[in-house]
């Protein structure tokens, strides 16, 4: 039987099209006063997560991994 | 049903004994994010020696899973980067180990699976060619050794001294 091995859990947990696929488009404003960034999604940055950034790396791998299974 | 009584457990109080900051996890950690962490993990991984010792670790049917979760835990302790650093370095760690394991072409035990015995034979198949190899590189050795031309010393022969033979002592012993 096994023991609990955090890695399992963090591996599979890691939906890769959740985390990096979702891109919401959202409606630009026009006008000259509009607001670049609204506060709700201020310092929600994709970049400044560290999920996305290990999601990332992540899909990189995976894609080599299939690109070797592939051939 | 009796527990198997474990007397290395720490005794409640025991993380009191030590002073304060002496150990490598009390300590701020070297790397502090996720991508610096990744780094050190990915130049460490990169040396050959490590990929050797893996490539051997995997085929023995060590879960990869487990083999991450070892090293994660390890460089806690050793104050290389705090817990939760290792949590999100995990995924990345598993992909890699088995980038490596399909670049080497090896047959591993990734541990996602639920049902994922530990293949007992393989692991003593594995053993056994590396001890095999062991062996065979050591006769090597012995016949490269053989084969180097001797130096002619001269032996000394240990004298064996001449036992006395045993007389008959009975009553009907031979006379000469």
């Amino acid at each position: 039987m096994r023991g609990f091995n955090p890695a399992i859990v963090a591996h599979l947990n890691l939906d890769l099209d959740k985390v990096i696929g979702e891109e919401k488009k959202t409606n630009k404003s026009s006008g000259l006063l509009a607001p670049k960034k609204t506060m709700m999604n201020r310092g929600q940055d994709k970049i400044d997560n560290p999920l996305y950034r290990v999601a990332n790396h992540v899909k990189i791998l995976r894609d080599k991994r299939n690109e070797l299974k592939d051939a | 049903m009796l527990r198997d009584q474990s007397f290395d457990a720490p005794i409640p109080g025991m993380s009191m004994t030590a002073e304060l900051g002496s150990r490598p996890w009390q300590s701020p950690p070297k790397y502090t994010t996720v991508d610096d962490a990744i780094e050190y993990y990915l130049d460490r991984m990169s040396s050959e020696e490590f990929l050797d010792q893996l490539t051997d670790v995997m085929e023995m049917g060590v879960p990869v899973t487990s083999i991450a979760n070892t090293m994660q835990l390890g460089n806690v302790m050793e104050g290389i980067h705090s817990v939760d650093v290792g949590m999100l370095v995990l995924p990345v760690l598993v992909e890699m180990m088995m980038l490596v394991g399909d670049s080497a072409g090896i047959e591993y035990d990734s541990g996602l699976s639920k049902e994922a015995p530990m293949n007992e034979k393989r692991t003593r198949n594995t053993l056994v060619a590396k001890t095999a190899r062991k062996l065979q590189l050591q006769l090597n050795e012995q016949e490269g050794k053989e084969d180097k031309p001797m130096v002619d010393e001269p032996i000394e022969m240990e004298e064996q001294e001449e036992m006395p033979e045993e007389k008959p002592k009975g009553l009907m012993g031979r006379r000469k």
